[in-house]
C-alpha cells in the first residue's frame, strides 16, 4: 500500500493509498475531490496508471503536501521505518 | 462496484472472462456463418439450426464488450479512461486499416501460389464468400476497440470498490 510502480521501466511510486487512509477516504470521495473515477484512483494506489502532471498537483494540493512527498521515482521507505528505523539505532 | 458486469452469473470484472467474451464475439460469428453456409451447401435444415447458437453467442459478447466499454464511452471520462479509450481506438484502427491490404494481398497472391505449387487454397468467390468476409469486417471494426479494451484491462475486482 506504501508503494506503488507501474512498471520497471517507468517507474512511478507513490503514496496515495497510505494518505487516503490516514485521512479515512473512500476512494470515491478521494476521487470526487480530484475530479477523476473512483477506478483510477485504485490503479493509482496499485501502481497501474501513472498520472498527469495536472493531476499529480491536485493530488498535492488537495493533501496540503509538496508532491515529492506523494509522488516518487524511487521506492518510499514505509512510514514506520522512517519514524522509529533511525531511533532503535540510536537508542541501541 | 461495477455490478453490471456480472451477466447471467459470471462475473466479467475478471479478465479472463472478459477474454473469453472477446472469443465468443468471433467465433459466434465464425460459427454462425460456417453453419449458414454448409446448411446452403447441403439443402440441410439442421446445420441452418446450428447457426443459432452461433448467433447467440455472438450477441451475447458482443453486449458484454458494450458493457464492459460503457463507462470509456461517455463524454465525462477522466484522463486515465480517455488514455485508455485512445490507445484502444488506435490499435483497433491499424488492425482494421492493415486488414484489407492483407485480404487483397491474398486475393492476388493466392491463385498463383496454387497454380504454381499445386496447393488447394481456399480463393473466396464473389457473392456469398465477399459478403460473409465484409459482415465480418464490419463487425470487428465495431468490435474491436471494446474487445482491445476487454481484453486489456485488469482485474476490476482489486481497484473496483469505491470505499
Amino acid at each position: 500500500m506504501t508503494n506503488s510502480k507501474v512498471n520497471s521501466t517507468n517507474s512511478l511510486f507513490n503514496r496515495i493509498g497510505v494518505l487516503r487512509a490516514e485521512r479515512n477516504l473512500s476512494r470515491q470521495e478521494l476521487a470526487d475531490a480530484l475530479g477523476v473515477n473512483y477506478q483510477t484512483i485504485g490503479y493509482m494506489e496499485r501502481g497501474d496508471y501513472n498520472p498527469s502532471l495536472e493531476l499529480a498537483f491536485r493530488a498535492s494540493e488537495f493533501f496540503g503536501l509538496p508532491i515529492e512527498a506523494i509522488f516518487s521515482r524511487q521506492p518510499f521507505r514505509p512510514l514506520s521505518e522512517q519514524l522509529y528505523g533511525n531511533s532503535k539505532t540510536t537508542q541501541g | 462496484m461495477r455490478e453490471d458486469l456480472i451477466i447471467a452469473g459470471i462475473d466479467f470484472r475478471r479478465r479472463t472472462n472478459r477474454r473469453f467474451a472477446c472469443v465468443a464475439t468471433y467465433f459466434g460469428y465464425a460459427l454462425f456463418v460456417g453453419a449458414l453456409y454448409t446448411a446452403y451447401e447441403l439443402r440441410s435444415v439442421a446445420w441452418a439450426l446450428a447457426a443459432a447458437p452461433g448467433a447467440l453467442l455472438m450477441g451475447y459478447g458482443w453486449w458484454v464488450l458494450n458493457q464492459v466499454a460503457a463507462p470509456y464511452s461517455t463524454p465525462q471520462t477522466d484522463e486515465r479512461q480517455t488514455q485508455v479509450r485512445n490507445q484502444a481506438f488506435f490499435r483497433a484502427y491499424q488492425l482494421i486499416a492493415g486488414l484489407p491490404f492483407l485480404f487483397l494481398f491474398y486475393l492476388d497472391e493466392a491463385p498463383q501460389l496454387a497454380a504454381k505449387h499445386g496447393w488447394d487454397l481456399w480463393i473466396p468467390q464473389p457473392g456469398e464468400h465477399f459478403q460473409a468476409i465484409m459482415f465480418g469486417y464490419l463487425l470487428l471494426a465495431i468490435t474491436l476497440p471494446h474487445a482491445f479494451i476487454a481484453w486489456q484491462d485488469p482485474d476490476y475486482l482489486d481497484v473496483d470498490s469505491p470505499a
